[in-house]
């Protein structure tokens, strides 16, 4: 095993990447970069990100669900969210110039808004909309333990599952994911559609599909029953339930 | 319902060393996280779920091996994750995978947050961090072409230089704290890190950086 001699530069940049620097040497790692091309102190952080990556890998534990809530409360809201946030500050203001900005702005997201109709529409409105799509394809839950349907317009990427008699689920311990099988992609691992639940007392629930990225040539729907929270790729240990073209 | 015949049942994620999935299913799953990280910057519905589904676990360990107190890994990950929301739309697939540009962010984070906390004179002492039990355990992260080649690349590395990698990098120990735990002097310490992670950087291909003047 050979390794490149080091130089004060290298010292520096790896101890960086691994502890931080102190004031004094910080200053002399802005000196020693001087003259050096290319976003090196990066590199070494990336390296070390990957590194730790490595080695923590098999010991990852998840977050309670105490903190997941602390995360969620400060995530960024989703955009439909954001644009109602945006009308209600824009309604409380009294300034006639704001006023004319705000009647612009709120022109703009209504013209926005009607270009994305699933993030103003319930889940039935959304299917209910995708039915009268003529790209849309409609497919049937195959089986006896539950009936429905779901429908998918490839061209919207849009999507939605209606379920008779799924049985419910606890989402403390399980949840329901869906697993969409593109014809483009490797059969292996299908796109994750999204997690789901049916609250006790439903008899039928129409869900929105989240496909995480573009489904090119939709083969087949899959549900399976996952840990809280879903996974990322599936051991389609628990398969709930196939789709097939109507 | 009878269960779904399409794909044979397999274990899809990987463990360092596996070596059982090839490098085009690595990328299809290096991307979807990326995809997770570009719907976060440009406010896709549910997208934070799916952010904090395939991140949190990472980072929250990490944080809670640093700071060896729950209360403290729980505020550094809401920290971390508040950095992300803002700074998701800088992600760029072409500099790395999105797991290692969250967890760049989230190292820096945790050793400004240890410095603080080492300079602080009423700092709490380090007992051992916790390692989570065995129950808790998730089957392990996804990783990347480009970590699945470091985790080849940790192999070829002597004994001391990885203990010292996993104490500093993955437990958050500082070399000091490394040299009074191992018994080794603070040079070496230094020494087996800094070498450890060069090796590292040569077998994943990097090449050395142009210098105008070498010191």
């Amino acid at each position: 095993m050979s390794s490149s001699a080091l130089t004060r530069l290298d010292e520096l940049l790896i101890d960086d990447a691994i502890w931080g620097l102190e004031d004094h040497e910080r200053a002399q790692l802005d000196n020693q970069l001087q003259g050096v091309a290319g976003d090196v102190d990066v590199e070494w952080q990336q390296i070390a990100a990957m590194t730790t990556i490595a080695l923590q890998a098999p010991a990852v534990a998840p977050p309670s669900e105490a903190l997941m809530q602390r995360l969620r409360q400060d995530a960024p809201l989703p955009r439909a969210e954001r644009s109602s946030a945006m009308r209600l500050v824009l309604s409380r203001s009294n300034q006639a110039q704001v006023l004319l900005a705000a009647a612009i702005l709120l022109l703009g997201v209504a013209l926005w808004m009607d270009s994305s109709p699933s993030e103003q529409l319930s889940p039935r409105e959304l299917r209910q909309s995708l039915m009268t799509s003529g790209t849309t394809a409609v497919w049937g839950w195959s089986g006896d333990a539950f009936q429905g349907d779901v429908v998918w317009d490839p061209a919207s990427q849009r999507g939605a599952m209606r379920f008779v008699g799924l049985q419910t689920n606890d989402p403390g311990s399980q949840q329901y994911q869906l697993w969409i099988f593109d014809g483009e992609r490797d059969q292996a691992y299908p796109v994750d559609g999204g997690v789901f639940d049916i609250p006790a007392g439903t008899t039928e629930a129409v869900i929105p599909i989240d496909a995480k990225i573009q489904v090119h040539d939709a083969k087949a729907f899959v549900i399976t029953m996952e840990p809280p929270g879903g996974v990322v790729v599936s051991d389609r240990s628990r398969v709930v339930g196939q789709a097939k073209p109507l | 319902m009878s269960a779904c015949a399409i794909i044979p049942h397999k274990r899809p994620f990987l463990t360092p060393g596996t070596g059982t999935t090839n490098s085009a299913n690595h990328r299809q799953m290096t991307n979807q996280l990326g995809q997770v990280l570009t719907d976060v910057a440009s406010g896709k519905p549910d997208s934070v779920e799916a952010c904090l589904r395939h991140f949190s676990g990472p980072v929250w360990s990490l944080a809670r091996r640093y700071l060896r107190n729950d209360s403290d890994a729980e505020d550094a990950t809401q920290d971390i994750f508040v950095e992300l929301w803002k700074s998701a739309e800088r992600f760029d697939p072409s500099l790395g995978s999105a797991m290692t540009f969250v967890m760049t962010l989230a190292r820096r984070r945790l050793i400004d947050r240890n410095r603080k906390r080492m300079r602080t004179p009423e700092a709490k002492s380090l007992a051992d961090a916790e390692e989570p039990s065995a129950d808790e355990q998730v089957d392990g992260v996804e990783l990347g072409d480009e970590v699945k080649r470091v985790t080849g690349a940790l192999d070829e590395l002597r004994p001391h230089q990885r203990e010292v990698l996993e104490l500093s990098l993955v437990q958050g120990r500082s070399h000091q704290q490394i040299a009074d735990t191992t018994g080794m002097a603070l040079g070496t310490v230094k020494s087996h890190a800094r070498r450890g992670l060069m090796r590292v950087r040569e077998m994943l291909g990097v090449k050395p950086p142009r210098q105008g003047g070498d010191a």
